[in-house]
């Protein structure tokens, strides 16, 4: 295509785009310039459409640096977010375990206590006139006998 | 296609508008065509437009050019003016375009700016034609036609419309001719409508359309009827189709009256 031609086309573009009366018809009309320009080697451009062209390019490339970084702040804030909130997941499981852990214990404990109790009745019936229990400030402690009597059934 | 303002005469055309519709700022856009189907049973578009409609949201600057120098201003030229018919402002509008003063093939940046371009006609001369000398273009600035007059020719193709944002469009009668001598099934035009909500995704099905049918002999025609109302952003086209015989032809005439809403 003429070398002329195009020129012309830039430079009527170009007029385009300083008189537009509205963003939108800016946008049309650069959307044209950007069209001829890159119909031209970049040596023959006129260089004060080049000068523009780079400068276009320059704060394009600012404005998506600017972009990325607000993105890149936001990524991270939403990094965080996850890792707290993962944290805090990690944390509540943990002490549901272990809640779950102690109420298996408690039963344990509750189990070998009852079945004592069984055996001190056993005892005590077994054995007339001997305690399996007595009682010390408030403590409930086994008495020898009933002890041995236990050691003697584990044996 | 042509273009009219038309005046609010009480009583006269726009007196014939059912109820008490209020017609604002009324135009008349009214299209003559003679037509030769190149399909027998198949539709094709009558005098389709170089680019289909650029659904241009924003209006924006046009060219022209001629492919024969002698399209241009001087007095001693073939054609100098041309005229079309296209949206501007959001209104249906006549906009003459000068050709370049005193070489047809330079192109012309014009300064009106146009959302949509339907059609464009020669309307001033120099003294050593009337008609245009090459193909004239009414184009945008990436250089794509819109519509062509070709050289030898006054008229461009181009029949298709789109009715406005903000008004209205009603079929204000017609007529269909037969111009064939044979005695046949004859031809059928459909003048197909496709409304924003059609656009979306089915605009290639002739979803909506109004047929009309002319048969038998030479000068045989149909009342195109009136009443018909298109909604604001209507796409409004043209089809014809031969019923048996290619090669037979037709003349068909339509009137649209436009108001704003």
């Amino acid at each position: 295509m003429d070398k002329d031609y195009i020129n012309r086309k830039i430079e009527n573009c170009q007029g385009l785009v300083d008189t537009a009366t509205s963003e939108d018809q800016k946008k049309v009309y650069q959307g044209y310039l950007d069209f001829w320009t890159e119909k031209l080697p970049k040596k023959d451009r006129p260089e004060e459409i080049a000068a523009k062209e780079d400068a276009r390019i320059k704060k394009e490339a600012e404005a998506e640096a600017k972009r990325a970084e607000k993105q890149l702040i936001a990524d991270q804030a939403e990094a965080a977010e996850l890792a707290r909130e993962l944290e805090a997941k990690t944390k509540a499981e943990r002490i549901a375990v272990k809640k779950a852990e102690l109420a298996e214990l408690e039963a344990e404990v509750g189990a070998s206590v009852t079945v004592e109790d069984d055996l001190a009745d056993t005892f005590e019936l077994e054995n007339p006139g001997k305690q399996a229990y007595r009682f010390q400030n408030g403590d409930k402690i086994k008495t020898i006998a009933f002890n041995e009597y236990l050691n003697q059934r584990t044996q | 296609m042509r273009l009219q303002e038309v005046a609010d005469i009480g009583g006269g055309i726009l007196g014939e508008l059912p109820m008490d519709i209020r017609a604002g700022r009324p135009q008349m856009l009214k299209l003559h065509i003679t037509g030769t189907p190149d399909n027998v049973i198949g539709f094709a578009e009558i005098s389709a437009p170089t680019t289909a409609i650029a659904n241009i949201d924003t209006a924006v600057a046009v060219e022209t050019d001629s492919t024969a120098a002698g399209d241009n201003l001087t007095a001693g030229a073939d054609c100098q003016k041309i005229n079309v018919i296209c949206i501007e402002n959001d209104r249906l509008t006549n906009v003459e375009l000068s050709m370049h003063p005193t070489d047809g093939t330079t192109f012309v940046l014009h300064t009106e700016l146009l959302k949509e371009v339907f059609h464009s006609f020669g309307i001033a001369w120099g003294t050593t034609g009337k008609d245009a000398a090459g193909n004239i273009d009414v184009r945008n600035i990436a250089d794509a036609v819109f519509v062509q007059i070709l050289a030898t020719a006054n008229e461009s193709n181009g029949s298709s419309f789109r009715v406005p944002n903000g008004h209205v469009a009603m079929l204000f009668g017609g007529r269909l001719t037969r111009l064939t001598e044979t005695v046949d099934e004859g031809q059928s035009i459909r003048i197909k409508y496709t409304n924003l909500i059609d656009a979306v995704g089915v605009d290639s099905i002739l979803t909506n359309w109004l047929e009309f049918v002319v048969n038998g002999a030479i000068e045989q025609y149909t009342i195109i009827p009136k009443g018909h109302v298109f909604e604001s952003g209507t796409w409004i086209q043209f089809y014809h189709s031969s019923l048996v015989n290619l090669g037979e032809a037709y003349d068909l005439t339509l009137d649209f009256l436009i108001w704003k809403k």
